[in-house]
């Protein structure tokens, strides 16, 4: 039993140090994008312009909305991403437009722009075409003659500033809008769940779901010109590149772009592939190497999804452990130590990951400490369990041998409560690996990559690539804490 | 070698109230009483596993307190009630645990289990066994193997036999009584049984509401009890009968 705990530990570590060297590697430049098509196509742009010209480059995808593009910006969590002229005055500066932007984004944030990319990529409202025939709606304006059409906008248009509040008051609006994911929107507009969605012009299912889009006849919707947004030090860490991803500048126009994503929703074209393509339409060769197969893309999720869960479960067994004993030593210590860790337990995953952006910023090590903190409750109840479990006469027996509190703990009450702290570490384990798909939320990668990818694309292959290799893991973690057991 | 004066203890429903006794070195007495009358909590007071509410205890002129407790402990061998073996450890581990833990050598640790083993006549193998794998006499010799090994001056047994059948106990009893004899230990041995205790130790305490009411042989507690509890008690197990079988 003492040989396996001993086996186990050394396992563990090993397998930490092997696994962090997966994230040892500083990426020179680090791409971000929103969570929809268009924002991870530009995205793959700049990280195959940044490769070409000579910078490790990575791509973290759809790591969320605007407000976490730009926190990760502004914290050095990511180096650049595609953003809107629009988006930056109404959301991000909440100013009135002016030919000023780029010198205030560069004195007072530190951030710099490149020229608009050569599409402007506004919000519009679309209304199925046989509607717009039959109700004679051709323009925003017509819309307050129906009350009672049904509105469905992607959930962040209905919060904007920019957004719905704003196209309310100015065309007086007596509908009542309801929240929701914009790819569902289109399907929901299709089976005519929904009446109106609100578009981005450039977006593919316009042309594929033949949708009428009403004219902005009181021009409300500011411009969204498609540009790159970059910290300023990149400049230094990487000119060629920088040099580069300001040359795009009009190369984009509105057609290409539409274009590109259908490539991608419709015909489901890879994004690397799309935006390969088109850097060579430019007259730019780059080398994205070959298509990761499918077998290459689990491991590389594998091999991410191991760290998160390896990490933080390795430091969960170091802290929970000794406050466990702590626990169980002080029953006054032991019930607010119980309490505490039990309250962390309750926290909803996403809102803990949501916490941990503003403290720690995006990707693994967020991840990790949320992984972490769900980790203690089921090591430390059972460590505390397994110590107070001891027989009364068993732990006399040990003090009256004349051990030491120290030589007691780890000749005796440890080794005898072994099993019980197995079986806490074997139930984080088997958590952790099904929590974790959660982290793609926030850039830590992972199977729960593919199934956000999947979700965008409704794609069921991508979902599944993300699911079984989880649910195969959390058995084979199961499976091998009770081959342990029969040692 | 041991002293025990005025000791006082409020616990639960244990109630002790001022005991005082004295063994010799190399005697050993068998203290008796009723369920629950604070046998096991005289032991534990012994031992330094609970602190008294008054009164004091002396091993060798030294005081028992928290402090001196744990190096004094080296020198007491205690079996717990029900032997009080780690089931994880096999006999042999039990035993030499503190001894290892204490940086004994292995030659050292080695002869003194083979010395013990045929103490306790226990075989090799049994030693390589864990306490689920041997029987209830086979565990009680281990543990008594374990109280042994550091060679105290004293030994602590609390109803060590509890829970065997007759026959094993009977030639335990036996066993024990020659141990203390030939190793010219100092022992207090806490049993319920009247005839265990005239069996095992050269002296009887009585215990009653947490006082030593007598204190002789068997003999003296017949012919002369000081109390009519001890009158009570030693009718209960008819001891006439047994004293004319010797």
């Amino acid at each position: 039993m003492r040989r396996a705990y001993k086996l186990m530990v050394v396992a563990v570590v090993a397998l930490t140090f092997v696994l962090t060297s997966a994230f040892a590697p500083r990426e020179s430049v680090v791409v971000g994008s929103k969570l929809f098509t268009e924002a991870v196509i530009l995205g793959e742009v700049a990280t195959l312009l940044a490769a070409s010209n000579g910078a490790e480059a990575v791509h973290r995808r759809q790591l969320g909305g605007t407000r976490v593009l730009w926190n990760a910006l502004l914290n050095g969590d990511i180096d650049v991403y595609a953003e809107y002229t629009g988006t930056l005055y109404e959301e991000i500066l909440q100013t009135n437009p002016s030919p000023q932007l780029a010198a205030t984004l560069r004195d007072s944030l530190g951030v710099e722009m490149t020229g608009p990319l050569g599409f402007n990529n506004t919000y519009a409202l679309g209304v199925r075409a046989e509607s717009a025939r039959n109700l004679g709606l051709s323009a925003i304006s017509d819309l307050s003659a129906h009350p009672e059409l049904r509105f469905g906008f992607s959930n962040e248009f209905v919060d904007r500033n920019d957004g719905w509040p704003l196209l309310r008051s100015a065309y007086r609006l007596p509908q009542q809008a309801r929240g929701m994911d914009h790819d569902l929107a289109y399907r929901g507009l299709a089976a005519g769940d929904i009446d109106v969605m609100d578009l981005y012009t450039t977006d593919a299912e316009i042309a594929y779901y033949n949708i009428a889009v009403l004219e902005d006849d009181a021009r409300v919707f500011p411009t969204y010109n498609a540009i790159y947004v970059f910290r300023a030090d990149l400049a230094t860490r990487a000119p060629a590149f920088v040099d580069a991803l300001r040359a795009l500048s009009g190369t984009i126009p509105e057609s290409l772009m539409v274009s590109m994503n259908r490539s991608v929703k419709i015909d489901g074209e890879s994004e690397s592939m799309v935006a390969q393509r088109y850097l060579a339409s430019i007259g730019i060769a780059v080398d994205a190497g070959e298509e990761r197969s499918r077998l290459a893309r689990i491991a590389l999720r594998t091999r991410e999804h191991l760290v998160l869960v390896g990490i933080s479960l390795f430091f969960a067994i170091l802290v929970s452990i000794p406050l466990g004993i702590w626990a169980a030593r002080s029953p006054r210590v032991g019930v607010v130590i119980l309490g505490l860790v039990g309250v962390l337990y309750t926290i909803p995953s996403l809102a803990l990951l949501a916490f941990m952006i503003p403290l720690i910023g995006i990707g693994g090590p967020p991840a990790m400490v949320a992984l972490f903190l769900y980790s203690l409750l089921p090591i430390v109840r059972n460590t505390h369990a397994g110590l107070t479990g001891i027989a009364p006469r068993l732990s006399e027996s040990a003090e009256a041998l004349g051990l030491s509190a120290f030589e007691k703990l780890r000749h005796v009450e440890l080794p005898l409560s072994a099993r019980s702290i197995v079986a806490g570490i074997k139930t984080a384990a088997v958590i952790n690996v099904g929590t974790a798909t959660l982290g793609a939320l926030i850039g830590a990668g992972g199977y729960g990559q593919p199934i956000l990818t999947g979700i965008r694309l409704d794609d069921v292959g991508l979902i599944l690539e993300g699911a079984v290799p989880a649910a195969l893991l959390a058995l084979l973690v199961q499976g091998l804490f009770s081959i342990k057991r029969y040692h | 070698m041991l002293t025990l004066s005025r000791i006082s203890k409020r616990y639960d429903t244990t109630v002790l109230d001022g005991v005082s006794l004295d063994v010799a070195a190399g005697d050993s007495i068998a203290v008796i009483g009723a369920s629950g009358c604070g046998k096991s909590t005289l032991l534990r007071i012994v031992n330094g596993l609970v602190a008294p509410d008054a009164g004091s205890v002396h091993i060798d002129g030294q005081p028992m307190t928290s402090d001196t407790a744990r190096k004094l402990r080296r020198r007491i061998g205690y079996v717990v009630q029900g032997g009080g073996l780690f089931p994880h450890l096999t006999a042999a581990g039990n035993v030499t645990l503190a001894a290892r833990v204490f940086g004994w050598p292995g030659d050292k640790i080695a002869k003194r289990i083979s010395e013990l083993a045929e103490l306790v006549r226990l075989t090799t193998a049994q030693l390589d066994r864990k306490p689920d794998e041997l029987s209830g006499g086979q565990n009680q010799r281990v543990a008594v193997m374990r109280a042994l090994m550091l060679d105290p001056d004293l030994l602590l047994m609390d109803e060590p036999l509890a829970g065997l059948d007759p026959m094993v106990r009977a030639s335990l009893q036996r066993e024990l009584r020659e141990l203390f004899v030939r190793l010219a230990k100092t022992v207090v041995f806490v049993t319920h049984d009247l005839v265990e205790a005239d069996v095992v130790a050269d002296r009887i305490a009585l215990l009653d509401s947490g006082k030593i009411v007598q204190q002789g042989t068997l003999r003296e507690l017949v012919e002369s009890p000081a109390t009519r509890f001890v009158g009570d008690f030693v009718q209960a197990y008819r001891v006439p009968s047994v004293l004319a079988d010797r």
